[in-house]
């Protein structure tokens, strides 16, 4: 063999296993074409996406950042419309949501995609790839709704991924699932901008919302995100009227600094009330955040103790099945006004919205 | 070329490259287990590992061929002190955050860093080759060097000392012997260098822990243990990974799970024995722990003492082999099989033997709401694999996925476990019953049951899953990592054979030395997935093939090798489970096979420095081919029939 003749052989043999992989893209699955909201079209058939502060220019046949969201010949379509990649019924509590119908169950859904890269995301084999990795369920939002009353579910929770980022698929389903009498509830990050945002808590019945640090530097660093389009999402949901907890994950060595716990209580207190409960929750070495500890419990204690301090009235230790502060006290009389052990609910004394023991008005959604 | 001509000069070229291979190889080990010990031990990272030192080696081969030797033996040490020091202090500026994966640069670096000193290993070669004109000699002395390297190391340092100080005492032996044959300048800087590691290990260990206190710090033979403490828990880790934290909650509800059927008589493997501290409140169990770490059985005696536990010193697939009385339980308490090493334990071969002895097994793998298609076929593997020596195998879902597999037809459900605990007097710390049952909701249960199903059976000859446990992994940094099919295309690098196999000379040993350390991976693995991975006789079976190279470059002809290599390539095409004696006498015959090529070779080419590298691109390119791709995607005999081929063609 000549050596011009091996080389031809050796080129020939680098483009042939590319080829087959860019085979394998042109079979992908069958996502969704249906068109997305909150865009607007530019020139040269580009388009700006205006869910998220990312406020992505989109070229044709590119996707947003979220990876979910893609231009078509200009037209701007979801690619998840209809796509959960799962399907499960979890305890509210879970979410966790505390003050919004105890015990019951919700039917939880999500498409892959998310509009941020948490490197702690306990989820992040959904929410870090492309709808095309995933195996998914063709589920349009009516037939979402009847499962969810199939499966005698209260409520349907939008959450694990970020739901953002398939609020054309969240929106409709909610709409169906409201005429069901099926209440609505969405689990966010709210990296979101103010009218898709608006819309969205006109369609929820109950929101939680997961500060993940009070500083920018971690949003930046361990988010790729923003915190102040965060902060602003929290009070429109305080100013919405719709049930509002929020959920602070403390990562060991990141985002525990009290002294940051302590301006975020004041901030909260301040900015949307003192009612609002806010869980402080244990962190477990996920996705890329593996090397570190899970949360030592005391420090969940000593930042419910700050919180507290500053005002806050409800304030609860979250992922440490059985402890004491999973239980919610009145804050006037400070007997146990619901007695949680993991995601059972061992005693219920409020009544009519009310303490049952000394009658002050306990905030929630408890019917 | 002129022919050495004074014993004196023969012995001086035989002292220095012995020396030569001695430090090389020292320092090949050392730096192997800082890797493995800062970066996730899993088939990427020492496959990256070994091409890239041996690329460098065979590059230095070429490179450094017109130095003066002496240079090369007074760079050694420094440029080997540099290498392990940077690696401490780059890794933690390479993480985003504490706690992080390093980014992605820090691997290219770590292996360009690595060339500093392994670059020296080849320039050795062909340095001393052209001082003292043998290069038969220079090689067969550097293997022996080699070989005591690797007793020195494996036998006697690393068991009692910290990596860093066994860095630092094999160099000053090393520094000895070059004094003693003159080299006394280059000798007195290495030793004044080398000394200083000691005191820098674990100030520069604590550095990576960092907000983390380092509380204690043991070196034991499988690598670093260290027990950190932060805002009053505690933190258990082998090298970089976490074992536990204090208590170990999510090995709750394997521990107490697997005990809900009933029984007495159980055997633990792994985990650092996490689960001990459950089992332990359950009383009259008799309970096997089998540690192969000596300092995690320490530990585990220290954090979860109880009467009624058994230490089994040894490889736990050594344990179920070896086993006579039956028991009601084993419980694996490990990773996932997401490594050539872990994967052992899920293999039909393991589940067939443990089930001759015991009646039920179980084991938790990673679970959750969702299934990735990797996942899926991780579970489904371990799920097919358990059926093959288990009739009844059911499953609990949740973040971890409970399995477990039995004889005899059983039950786990929430109000089994609710009267196991009432029974037991139990109280869980975090696995409450009620948890249980929002896990066997119908939903997850019938999704978890998808995700179980159609899996290819685990076999130790073709390990496929810790494969897909390595596209799991470069997903964390590349989310569109593809799921890599098993395809004729990947057969196309050994088009880099070529010219050994048509144009023979130097290139030819870049086919032999493909050859022959493809088979001593593949040896080594059979030996692992059969025995275990029994540290001792593995790091013998390493020695032993420095040694023969060594012994086969001075006496071995060119034919005689190549019959050696083509039977030790071919018996495990004739035998189904080769006995233990065979490993012993396989490892000598491929050091000696590989050793004679060379020496014959040596002599007839004009350029040794080109054979030499051409020698490392074919280790280098076995080492990634195989550990990668090869093994998983073809199997063992596949890859066994193949090198025969090579071999075959080789002799032609």
């Amino acid at each position: 063999m000549k050596r011009r003749d091996f080389l031809k052989l050796l080129g020939a043999g680098l483009v042939i296993p590319s080829l087959e992989f860019e085979a394998e893209a042109k079979n992908a699955p069958d996502l969704s074409h249906h068109e997305a909201r909150y865009y607007e079209k530019l020139p040269d058939r580009r388009v700006r996406c205006l869910l998220c502060p990312r406020l992505c220019i989109v070229g044709d046949k590119e996707r947003g950042y979220c990876g979910v969201r893609e231009n078509q010949g200009g037209k701007y379509v979801s690619l998840v419309y209809g796509r959960p990649v799962t399907l499960a019924i979890d305890p509210i509590e879970k979410k966790p949501l505390f003050h919004f119908l105890p015990g019951r169950k919700a039917f939880s859904i999500a498409t892959a995609g998310c509009n941020v890269n948490c490197k702690f995301c306990q989820n992040w084999e959904i929410s870090q790839v492309r709808p095309e990795q995933v195996r998914f369920y063709k589920i349009p939002p009516g037939q979402t709704a009847q499962l969810a009353y199939k499966y005698a579910a209260p409520i349907i929770a939008y959450t694990y991924s970020e739901p953002i980022i398939f609020v054309e698929y969240m929106l409709d389903t909610a709409s169906f699932a409201t005429r069901l009498g099926i209440r609505n509830v969405i689990i966010t990050g709210a990296h979101v901008r103010p009218k898709p945002w608006k819309d969205i808590l006109a369609a929820m019945d109950g929101v939680k919302i997961d500060l993940k640090a009070f500083t920018e530097e971690f949003y930046r660093k361990i988010v790729r995100g923003n915190l102040k389009p965060v902060l602003d999402a929290i009070v429109m949901a305080a100013e919405s009227g719709k049930w509002l907890e929020i959920v602070y994950l403390v990562i060991p060595g990141l985002n525990d600094n009290m002294k940051d716990i302590k301006r975020m209580s004041r901030w909260m207190v301040k900015n949307i009330g003192p009612d609002v409960p806010v869980h402080f929750s244990r962190f477990f070495p996920m996705y890329l955040l593996k090397n570190l500890p899970s949360t030592p419990v005391r420090t969940l204690e000593r930042a419910r103790e700050v919180a507290m301090g500053e005002g806050i009235k409800f304030v609860y230790v979250g992922n440490v099945p059985g402890h004491p502060a999973e239980t919610t006290y009145c804050p006037k009389c400070k007997r146990a006004l619901i007695k949680r052990v993991g995601y059972e609910i061992k005693e219920f004394n409020i009544k009519h919205g009310k303490c049952k023991f000394c009658g002050e008005k306990i905030p929630g959604v408890w019917s | 070329m002129g022919s050495v001509n004074s014993a004196e000069k023969r012995f001086l070229g035989f002292g220095l490259s012995f020396a030569a291979g001695f430090a090389s190889f020292a320092a090949q080990i050392i730096f192997l287990r800082e890797v493995l010990s800062l970066l996730p031990a899993n088939e990427l990272v020492v496959a990256l590992y070994f091409t890239f030192y041996l690329l460098w080696a065979g590059l230095g081969a070429v490179l450094w061929e017109k130095v003066n030797y002496r240079l090369l033996f007074l760079l050694i040490g420094p440029l080997f002190f540099l290498s392990l020091f940077s690696v401490r202090i780059i890794l933690p500026l390479a993480r985003p955050s504490p706690g992080a994966l390093p980014s992605l640069w820090f691997y290219p670096v770590v292996f360009i860093i690595m060339g500093g000193f392994s670059s020296i290993s080849g320039g050795f070669f062909s340095s001393l080759t052209r001082a003292f004109s043998s290069p038969s000699l220079v090689y067969g002395a550097d293997s022996l060097g080699s070989f005591l390297a690797s007793l020195v190391l494996y036998f006697l340092l690393l068991p009692e000392f910290h990596s860093f100080s066994s860095a630092a005492l094999s160099f000053a032996f090393f520094s000895l012997l070059i004094f003693l044959l003159g080299l006394r300048k280059e000798a007195i800087i290495t030793l004044l260098l080398l000394l200083v590691l000691p005191f820098l290990d674990n100030p520069t260990w604590g550095w990576l822990f960092r907000p983390l206190r380092v509380e204690q710090v043991l070196e034991s033979p499988y690598g670093k243990i260290t027990l950190t403490e932060y805002q009053g828990q505690r933190t258990l880790w082998e090298n970089s990974e976490k074992l536990y934290d204090f208590p170990p909650a999510p090995s709750e509800k394997l521990a107490l799970l697997s005990l809900v059927p009933g029984g007495r008589e159980i055997a633990l493997i792994g985990g650092g024995g996490r689960c001990l501290r459950y089992l332990r409140k359950i009383k009259g169990l008799k309970i096997l722990y089998a540690e192969p770490d000596p300092v995690l059985a320490q530990l585990a005696r220290r954090f979860f003492p109880s009467e009624g536990i058994n230490f089994y010193r040894g490889d736990g697939v050594k344990m179920v082999n070896n086993v006579r009385e039956n028991y009601d339980l084993l419980i694996l308490d490990l990773p996932p099989p997401s490594s050539s090493s872990a994967m052992r334990f899920y293999t039909k071969e393991f589940f067939k033997k443990a089930s001759r002895h015991f009646s039920r097994l179980s084991l938790a793998l990673p679970g959750g709401q969702y299934f990735s298609d990797v996942d899926s076929k991780i579970l489904a593997s371990v799920y097919a694999s358990l059926k093959t020596a288990y009739p009844h195998v059911v499953f609990v879902p949740g973040e971890k996925i409970f399995i477990m597999a039995s004889r005899k037809k059983i039950e786990i459900t929430p109000e089994a476990y609710r009267k196991f605990l009432r029974e037991k007097g139990i109280e869980p710390e975090f696995y409450l019953p009620v948890q249980m049952e929002f896990e066997m909701n119908p939903l997850l249960v019938r999704r978890t049951e998808e995700a179980l199903s159609g899996g290819r059976v685990i076999v130790s000859s073709n390990p496929i899953t810790y494969l897909y446990s390595l596209v799991k992994w470069l997903r964390h940094y590349f989310p569109s990592f593809p799921i890599l099919k098993s395809s004729p295309w990947f057969l196309l690098p050994l088009l880099l054979l070529l010219p050994g196999l048509i144009l023979r000379k130097e290139y030819l040993m870049g086919v032999i030395s493909f050859s022959a350390f493809s088979l001593e991976i593949l040896y080594l693995l059979l030996f692992q997935f059969q025995f275990g991975n029994l540290y001792l006789q593995v790091s013998l079976f390493v020695g032993l093939v420095m040694a023969f190279l060594g012994l086969g470059s001075l006496f071995l002809k060119k034919r005689a090798s190549l019959l050696i290599l083509l039977l030790v390539s071919a018996l495990p095409l004739l035998l189904k489970q080769p006995p233990a004696w065979v490993f012993y006498a396989v490892f000598p015959l491929l050091g000696a096979g590989e050793g004679g090529i060379f020496g014959y070779l040596a002599h007839r080419v004009k350029a040794p420095s080109k054979m030499f590298l051409w020698d490392l691109v074919g280790s280098s390119l076995a080492g990634f081919l195989l550990g990668l791709l090869y093994i998983p995607i073809f199997g063992f005999k596949i890859i066994f029939a193949l090198v025969s081929l090579l071999i075959l063609l080789s002799l032609l």
